[in-house]
């Protein structure tokens, strides 16, 4: 199936959402420790998400949220327990996510690449080593803007963007590699609050209609708390895990 | 004033395109301009990646380091350009080593082998046998002294470097665009890294005997940084940073041959020209 058919079957076929929430990521027992620290940054973490959940990560700073990203991602290597994707080996897991890393906001501010040579470079993963992008990828990374709804930017400098623009080609960037699971760290900091209800309003639509798995850490608890049907609550170990309204009702005073 | 200068000047310059035809036919200039020209490619196309990477300073760093290879080339009397390519590549591995074992900045680690790579240098160079002529070219440049082995050396390390950019495209652009994410897909990002460096320590090898050490650093941001003022593509940005270093090369050359100049300063006083009118023709 190639890019455009799987994107746009995902769309129309909203049937395709398993209402059960098949396994997607099973985290067991998971401990880690930056050698630095005094303490451990993740505590015995265990936790299933299903495909298809949209899950907040919530807690105070410090309390592991990026780094339990990171721990799925792959860029950390837990000293203890174990991490199972929706996917056999390592190297197909990987091409299954689609990451954005949290913004450094000044990073991309002089790099001269247009909209598409960013989303473009989310292909790499799909396309191996030394293997050039072809006409597929471009297909692939043209459906994932129409996606997020910037197909005329092609062109345009990622530089002349604004905070919510560039945010939203990182996620056709993400999508371009059509993952299952969508990971954002704090996606939406540099991004002003008329921004991120639209910006909250894309990953929702992503999340109901390519039924995308999406786990999101954010600071943003209340915006958040209306979006996310799953909040998990993090410091060092998990103080809270179960449905948004609950969270809200119960506990958003006492943590927030 | 120079014999040329003087033929010039008594020709009130209007002959000057007549002698460029000339100057082709002294084997030195043809093998200078084959030279310059593998230089003048390879140069931004590492360049640019190093300075999106934030390692703007590396190529300065792996040119001094280069000067030690290249004292201990001229005095064993092995090829400079190839001793100055392996120390350069052996202090890449080890800078590397070196931080990571002691937890020492990257910046103090690079500080260290600049200063140690000169002593050697400097040693080498006194223990043989009037070394500091041949030692001042490398320095600072010189058409002259590229034989027709440097040539043969510095084209076939070019067209590997040209092949191994070319070939890592996607995956440069990544790890330079976005390291984390580079990662995260699975990217061997610290050995994509090194790879770059040895291109650098590569080029740096390659441009030294024209460029100068001292002064082909600038070679490598220079360009880049002026086509970055045009606001075009990442593909666009390296073609226009390869055409404003071949202009400058060519230049340089020319300049060098007719004042009876260094090259090395020749070209960079070309660069930062090209830089300022970069600088105001955005403005």
């Amino acid at each position: 199936m190639n890019a455009l058919e799987d994107i746009t079957s995902r769309i129309r076929s909203k049937e395709h959402k398993s209402v059960s929430h098949s396994p997607c990521v099973t985290i067991n027992d998971l401990s880690f420790r930056y050698p630095s620290a005094e303490r451990n940054t993740l505590e015995k973490i265990s936790l299933t998400i299903g495909s298809g959940e949209y899950v907040a990560l919530l807690g105070p700073n410090g309390g592991g949220k990026t780094t339990l990203l990171k721990a799925i991602t792959g860029l950390v290597k837990p000293d203890s327990g174990s991490i199972e994707l929706c996917c056999s080996d390592e190297h197909s897991a990987r091409a299954h996510i689609g990451y954005v890393p949290q913004s450094s906001g000044s990073s991309h501010r002089s790099f001269p690449a247009t909209v598409l040579e960013v989303v473009l470079s989310g292909r790499v993963v799909r396309r191996g080593l030394f293997k050039p992008l072809g006409q597929e990828d471009k297909q692939a990374s043209l459906d994932a803007l129409r996606v997020v709804g910037l197909s005329t930017y092609t062109n345009r400098l990622i530089t002349d963007l604004s905070g919510g623009e560039r945010q939203k080609v990182f996620i056709a960037r993400a999508l371009a590699g059509q993952p299952t699971i969508l990971i954002l760290d704090e996606p939406t900091t540099d991004i002003d609050s008329n921004s991120r209800e639209e910006f909250y309003k894309l990953l929702k639509g992503l999340n109901r209609d390519l039924n995308l798995t999406v786990i999101l850490v954010s600071h943003d608890i209340e915006t958040v708390a209306g979006q996310a049907e799953r909040i998990i609550y993090l410091d060092n170990q998990i103080l809270f895990d179960g449905h948004t309204k609950d969270f809200t009702e119960q506990k958003i005073h006492q943590h927030a | 004033m120079t014999d040329t200068l003087k033929i010039l000047l008594n020709k009130k310059y209007t002959n000057m395109l007549d002698l460029i035809p000339e100057i082709f036919q002294y084997g030195f200039m043809q093998r200078a301009f084959i030279a310059g020209t593998v230089i003048a490619i390879v140069s931004p196309l590492v360049g640019v990646f190093l300075i999106m990477k934030r390692y703007a300073m590396m190529p300065d760093t792996l040119a001094h380091v280069s000067f030690a290879g290249v004292a201990l080339g001229l005095l064993f009397a092995w090829n400079p350009i190839l001793t100055a390519l392996t120390v350069a590549v052996l202090s890449t591995i080890s800078i590397e080593a070196l931080r990571k074992r002691t937890g020492i900045f990257s910046e103090a680690a690079l500080a260290i082998f600049l200063s140690g790579s000169l002593a050697i240098a400097t040693i080498a160079l006194s223990l043989g046998q009037n070394l500091d002529t041949t030692a001042l070219g490398f320095l600072f440049g010189s058409i002259s002294t590229i034989t027709t082995t440097d040539v043969w050396v510095i084209l076939i390390l070019g067209v590997v470097t040209v092949v191994s950019i070319v070939a890592l495209y996607k995956e440069l652009f990544l790890i330079s665009f976005d390291e984390d994410l580079a990662s995260a897909s699975g990217l061997p990002t610290k050995r994509l890294t090194f790879v770059l460096l040895f291109l650098t320590a590569t080029v740096i090898a390659l441009a030294m005997k024209i460029v100068g050490i001292l002064l082909l650093g600038a070679l490598i941001v220079i360009p880049v940084i002026a086509s970055m003022q045009a606001k075009l593509n990442f593909k666009m940005t390296i073609l226009l940073s390869i055409v404003l270093s071949l202009i400058s090369v060519y230049g340089g050359i020319l300049l060098s041959y007719f004042l009876d100049i260094p090259s090395g300063g020749a070209i960079v006083l070309i660069l930062l020209a090209v830089f300022l009118s970069s600088l105001l023709i955005k403005k």
